[in-house]
């Protein structure tokens, strides 16, 4: 009976495993798109209307780009300058090391001319949207495998168990 | 006036990096007061200007050494990072910045068609300590109105540095907010380079009175035909008469029946006739009335004279 039980727990802990992946692999999804669509904003209002920097970053965009844009708010309002800002706050970011290089990056263009920040921009935007449209079709496959690695494991684990 | 000019001043130096924000803030009391402008130039002491000249901010001028670091992270810390948005002004040499100062602006200038549409690599800067100087024009109002009651058109003249702003700030001031004696007139002040108003994100920052619009930021030739339709103004306020379009547009705006008041760098209503713009200026006959600034510091003398000149009468 406490084996089975064992085994029990041991699929368990395989299932929460899993389903905490998946929600990693979601998140960076939503962290994607967030931001891309919060640089895609900016840019617009950039090239528009000329909005200075610590208006664009009060903005509301979605969650996470609003986390991530908050973090460079406070930062800069301690003084920090801003690419130093952007750098630390784009480090806490839930993405994959190459990505979250590509927006530190961005924060070391934004104090330039107008065309220079609407390209900074839009080109970091388009590289999260490119990056989320990649993952985006690998989603459903990656779960699938995910979800079977992670059932494989337990059970196997269980079955040495009993 | 004395603490006011010292609240000014430490406020200006707010703006400076911190490092050479301490210096600024350690000067004495005596010379904070009589700051004029705070100027950073790379590879040399931090300096104030006073009526004595330029000073350096500490004793030993090593401490204060101005840097290359301190000159971009200044510009970048008074545009917010945001020199996009303030590129129009940079690319004619200066920044408006929070609190209603100027600051004008050293470095490379960036070419494009032959004209500047940038600058980089920054080597001076001059922070501006706007002063207002509430009431002193309170003398010189009564003596622009002719008998009839009207406005007479004005020019404001002295040498660069003289106070010619400081002066037209508060004569806006004045005939925007109307007197006992005379009532309040709708003032439209075209504020190219942002003198008067001292704009910041669009807000006047200094005392132009309620009855004043500000266009800010805005070439005078094509500002004062701007405000004219759009504002029904019944006075327009420009500082610095420097071209032929702009006296054509004044002309033009004093054809309309609206009174003007403007700036000029001339030490003397005399020298009026020895430039051929202030003489197109004078032939036009539309300003009726000139004020000079004589006198330095506290101890300005504004001595308004009717034009063509005849006996000025002077009031301190």
């Amino acid at each position: 009976m406490l084996r089975w039980f064992g085994m029990l727990l041991i699929v368990c802990g395989g299932l929460l495993t899993r389903q905490a992946l998946v929600d990693e692999m979601r998140r960076a999804q939503r962290i994607r798109s967030d931001l891309a669509a919060a640089f895609e904003a900016m840019e617009a209002e950039v090239r528009l209307l000329l909005t200075p920097m610590p208006a664009l970053l009060r903005r509301t965009y979605g969650v996470e780009a609003d986390a991530f844009l908050r973090g460079v708010s406070v930062r800069l309002a301690c003084g920090t300058a801003l690419e130093t800002a952007w750098r630390d706050a784009a480090e806490g970011l839930a993405l994959p090391e190459a990505e979250r290089m590509s927006v530190a990056t961005l924060g070391g263009r934004l104090d330039s001319g107008e065309e220079g920040v609407c390209a900074a921009l839009a080109l970091t935007a388009s590289e999260l949207r490119r990056d989320y449209d990649r993952n985006e079709v690998k989603r459903g496959e990656r779960e699938r495998l995910t979800t079977s690695i992670c059932i494989s494991i337990s059970l196997f684990l269980g079955l040495l168990l009993l | 006036m004395g603490k006011e000019r010292i609240r000014r001043y430490e406020q200006a130096a707010e703006l400076l990096p911190p490092r050479l924000r301490r210096l600024a803030m350690e000067l004495p009391d005596a010379r904070k007061e009589c700051a004029e402008e705070l100027r950073l130039r790379v590879c040399e002491p931090l300096t104030v200007l006073t009526d004595e000249g330029e000073l350096s901010v500490a004793p030993a001028e090593r401490d204060a050494l101005v840097t290359e670091e301190d000159v971009a992270r200044m510009v970048a810390g008074v545009t917010e990072y945001s020199r996009y948005a303030s590129a129009e002004t940079l690319r004619r040499g200066y920044l408006s910045v929070r609190g209603g100062f100027r600051i004008g602006v050293c470095g490379t200038a960036v070419m494009r068609d032959g004209t500047v549409c940038g600058m980089k690599d920054f080597s001076g800067l001059a922070l501006r300590i706007v002063c207002e100087r509430i009431g002193i024009a309170a003398p010189v109002v009564p003596r622009l109105w002719d008998e009839a009651g009207r406005l007479c058109s004005t020019l404001i003249l002295s040498a660069p540095g003289g106070g010619k702003t400081t002066l037209l700030r508060d004569l806006i001031r004045c005939i925007s907010l109307g007197s006992t004696e005379h009532r309040a007139l709708r003032v439209a002040v075209v504020d190219e380079r942002s003198e008067l108003a001292a704009s910041y994100q669009g807000r006047a920052q200094t005392e132009l009175g309620n009855h004043t619009d500000v266009l800010d930021g805005c070439p005078k030739a094509l500002g004062v035909p701007m405000v004219l339709r759009a504002m029904s103004p019944q006075v327009i306020a420009v500082d610095e008469i420097a071209c032929a379009e702009d006296v054509a547009a004044l002309c033009a705006a004093a054809h309309c029946g609206v009174a003007l008041l403007a700036t000029i760098h001339a030490a003397h209503t005399d020298e009026l006739a020895c430039r051929p713009l202030w003489r197109q200026l004078l032939a036009s006959e539309v300003f009726s009335r000139a004020v000079t600034i004589g006198g330095a510091g506290n101890d300005r003398m504004y001595t308004v004279e009717a034009i063509p000149c005849s006996a000025g009468s002077a009031c301190s």
